[in-house]
C-alpha cells in the first residue's frame, strides 16, 4: 500500500494527499458508532417523553428512527459534510472521489451500503483485509463507489518560509557572525541545523528541548558566538539557521540567494 | 527567480487564499461575494502554478507540502459535483426512476426469472416428496399444518382478536426496515460476481414455492394467496429490482469490457444503487400493507377483497414503472444514461459562484 494518493488537475498540476491509515480510520469509525449509539439513546428517550401524545405509534416510530439513524448517519453526513462523518472530521480524515473532488450522494450511498459486506464477519475484518491489499487502502465500498479516504491536516504556515528579515534577528546584520557561520559550519552541521529547524514541530517537546540545547552549546563552541541570555536555545539555533539561509553573500552586497 | 524572492513575492497570495479557504470551508462557496469568488478562482490557478514552480526551486518538504495542501483544499471546492436539490428527488421519483427501471428491464426480468425458477424448484420438490418440507419450509411453519393455522387465525378474527394499531404499526415498521436491508444485501452481494444475489433470489423463491404447495395440498390455497399477495406484489417487485441491481454489479465484474474490473464496477455502481434507493418507498408501502391488511383474514376481511387489493396494487405498479416519465425531456431515448456527476468544470455546479 502506498502512502500517498496523487491527483492530476485538469490544469495538469499534480498534487498529493496522504492516505488515511487503518488505525485512524478505525478510531473515526469507533467515534461514529459511539455517536450513533448516543443518538439512538437520545431519540428513544425523546420518544418515550412524547409517547403519551403519540399514542399507539411510539414503538413503530422508534423502530423507524433507529433504522434511519443507523443508515442515514453515514450516508447523509458523509455527503452533506463534504466527505466527513463527525468521527472522520474529529480524526482529520476525508472521503474524496477518486478524482479528488467531493463525493456525490450516490457515492456516499454506495460506499456506506457496502458496510454490510465490509463489516463481515465483524469489526471490518473483510474490508480491512481488502484495504490492506488494495493499492490505495480501499475497502470494498470505496472500490464500488470510486472513493478514497485521505488524511487532511491543517498545516500551519511553516516557520521556515517566513522570510528571515521578518524576524527579530541581530545576527543577520552582523558580518562577523555571518562570516563564521558561512566559514566554519560543515555540510553535516548545516544539514542537522536546517533539518531540526524545519522538523521541530514534529519532535516531542522533551526531545525538542534537549536537542536544541545540545545543538546550541555545540554551535556556541564552534562559532564562538555567545548566546544572548534572553534567547532560548531554540531561538538561538533558529537565528543561526536564518543566517545560514539568507545566502552565501554578505548583506551589504545587496543580492540574496536563498537555499532553503 | 530565487527561492527567497519567490516566497516573499507569493506569500501574500497564499495567505489570502488561506483566508478565503477558511470562509469557504465553513460557509461554502455561496458565502463568498462575487469579487471574492473571482479572486478564489484566480488564486487557485496562481497557487497551482506556484506548486509547479516551487518543485523546481526547492526540495524543502515543509514548503512543498504547504503549497500542495493549499492546492488540494482549493481543488475540492473548485471542481465540485453538481449541487443536489430537493427538486431532483422529486424528478427522480416521478420521471427518472421509472425510466431507469425500464432501461434495466433485462437485468430485473432475469432476477425475477431466477426467483421463479427457485419457486418452481421448491414447488416441484414438495409435489414429488412432501417430506421435503422439513428442509424447504421456514421453521415457524413446521409445527402447524396450514389448515390448522388458517383455522386458528380465522378463529382469532371471529373473536375480534386482531392486532392492535400499535402492533400493526410496529410490525409494519419492522417489516419494511428489514426488507429495505434485504435489498441492500441483494445489491452488495452483486460483488460476489452475482453468486450471492443468485442465492438470495433462488432461496426466497424456493421457500415461497414450497409454501404455496404446502398450503394448496392442505386445501387452503385461497387463504395463502390472499395472505401473500397484497404485500407480496410490491415487495417482490422491489426484490426483483434489487436483484437486478446485484446482477448489474456482477455483470460489471464478469464483463468489464475494455475497462479494468474496478473501473467497470465504479461505472455501474451508481446506476445500481439508484435502483436500490428507489425501492425504499415501495417497500415502505409493502410493509404497511403486510403489517395491516395482510394480517386480517376472513371473516373480517374476505379473501376476494384481499386479492382484488393485490390486483389494484399490481396495476398501480405496472402504470408507475411502465408509463410514468415516458414523455418529457429525454423520455423517448433509451440508453440516454445520466451519470451521477455533473460536468466537473469550473464553470458549472458548485463553483457557479466563482463565475459571478
Amino acid at each position: 500500500m502506498q502512502e500517498r494518493y496523487r491527483i492530476v488537475t485538469p490544469e495538469n498540476v499534480a498534487f498529493e494527499y496522504e492516505l488515511a491509515g487503518f488505525f485512524s480510520r478505525f478510531v473515526a469509525w469507533l467515534l461514529d458508532v459511539l455517536l450513533i449509539v448516543m443518538l439512538t439513546v437520545v431519540i428513544s428517550m425523546a420518544i418515550g417523553m412524547i409517547s403519551p401524545f403519540l399514542g399507539q405509534f411510539a414503538s413503530a416510530l422508534t423502530a423507524v428512527s433507529f433504522f434511519v439513524v443507523n443508515w442515514g448517519y453515514f450516508v447523509l453526513l458523509e455527503w452533506w459534510l463534504g466527505g466527513q462523518s463527525i468521527g472522520k472530521k474529529a480524526v482529520g480524515l476525508r472521503v474524496l472521489s477518486d478524482d479528488g473532488v467531493r463525493i456525490t450522494l450516490l457515492q456516499s450511498a454506495v460506499r456506506n451500503l457496502f458496510r454490510l459486506l465490509d463489516n463481515l464477519p465483524l469489526f471490518y475484518l473483510l474490508g480491512g483485509a481488502v484495504a490492506f491489499f488494495s493499492r490505495d487502502g480501499k475497502r470494498l465500498g470505496d472500490m464500488a463507489a470510486g472513493t478514497v479516504v485521505v488524511r487532511e491536516r491543517q498545516r500551519p504556515v511553516p516557520d521556515a518560509i517566513v522570510p528571515p528579515k521578518e524576524r527579530y534577528n541581530s545576527f543577520i546584520e552582523d558580518r562577523d557572525v555571518i562570516k563564521r557561520v558561512q566559514g566554519r559550519l560543515g555540510l553535516e552541521e548545516r544539514e542537522l541545523l536546517l533539518t531540526l529547524a524545519l522538523r521541530r514541530e514534529q519532535v516531542p517537546l522533551g526531545q525538542r528541548l534537549r536537542l536544541f540545547e545540545d545543538l546550541a552549546s555545540h554551535l556556541e563552541q564552534r562559532l564562538r558566538v555567545a548566546r544572548p541570555t534572553h534567547f532560548s536555545h531554540e531561538k538561538f539555533c533558529l537565528n543561526i539557521a536564518a543566517v545560514l539561509l539568507q545566502g552565501t553573500e554578505l548583506p551589504s552586497r545587496g543580492k540574496r540567494r536563498g537555499r532553503l | 527567480m530565487d527561492l527567497n524572492t519567490f516566497i516573499q513575492k507569493r506569500r501574500p497570495q497564499w495567505k489570502r487564499l488561506e483566508e478565503l479557504l477558511i470562509a469557504v470551508d465553513s460557509r461554502g462557496l455561496r458565502g463568498l461575494s462575487v469579487v471574492e469568488a473571482r479572486q478564489f478562482a484566480q488564486l487557485y490557478r496562481d497557487v497551482s502554478s506556484d506548486l509547479v514552480r516551487a518543485r523546481s526551486l526547492t526540495a524543502n518538504p515543509e514548503l512543498l507540502e504547504y503549497i500542495n495542501d493549499l492546492v488540494a483544499r482549493t481543488y475540492g471546492h473548485i471542481y465540485a459535483p453538481r449541487r443536489f436539490s430537493l427538486a431532483s428527488i422529486f424528478w427522480f421519483f416521478v420521471r427518472d426512476y421509472p425510466r431507469l427501471v425500464r432501461r434495466e428491464f433485462v437485468a430485473i426480468a432475469l432476477a425475477a426469472g431466477i426467483f421463479f425458477g427457485g419457486a418452481a424448484f421448491g414447488a416441484g420438490a414438495m409435489l414429488l416428496d412432501p417430506s421435503a418440507g422439513a428442509y424447504l419450509l421456514p421453521k415457524q411453519h413446521l409445527h402447524l399444518d396450514p389448515s390448522e393455522r388458517v383455522k386458528q387465525l380465522e378463529g382469532q378474527m371471529e373473536k375480534g382478536e386482531e392486532m392492535t394499531a400499535d402492533q400493526q404499526a410496529y410490525f409494519s415498521a419492522y417489516l419494511f426496515t428489514h426488507n429495505i436491508q434485504v435489498t441492500f444485501l441483494a445489491f452488495v452481494l452483486g460483488l460476489t460476481f452475482s453468486v450471492g444475489t443468485l442465492i438470495v433470489l433462488f432461496y426466497n423463491g424456493l421457500m415461497i414455492g414450497a409454501l404455496a404447495v404446502n398450503y394448496h395440498a392442505d386445501g387452503v390455497g385461497l387463504f395463502f394467496w390472499a395472505w401473500i399477495l397484497p404485500h407480496g406484489v410490491p415487495e417482490l417487485t422491489s426484490i426483483f429490482i434489487a436483484g437486478g441491481a446485484g446482477l448489474i454489479l456482477g455483470r460489471a465484474l464478469w464483463q468489464p469490457g475494455r475497462r479494468s474490473r474496478a473501473a467497470a464496477l465504479k461505472l455501474h455502481a451508481g446506476r445500481a444503487v439508484k435502483l436500490i434507493l428507489g425501492t425504499a418507498p415501495v417497500l415502505v408501502v409493502a410493509g404497511l400493507i403486510e403489517g395491516s391488511i395482510s394480517q386480517m383474514h376472513a371473516p373480517v376481511m374476505p379473501y376476494g377483497v384481499k386479492l382484488a387489493f393485490a390486483g389494484v396494487m399490481a396495476v398501480c405498479l405496472a402504470v408507475y414503472f411502465g408509463l410514468v416519465g415516458r414523455t418529457g425531456p429525454g423520455g423517448g431515448a433509451p440508453g440516454a444514461s445520466s451519470t451521477g456527476r455533473g460536468a466537473t468544470s469550473a464553470g458549472s455546479g458548485g463553483s457557479g459562484g466563482s463565475e459571478g
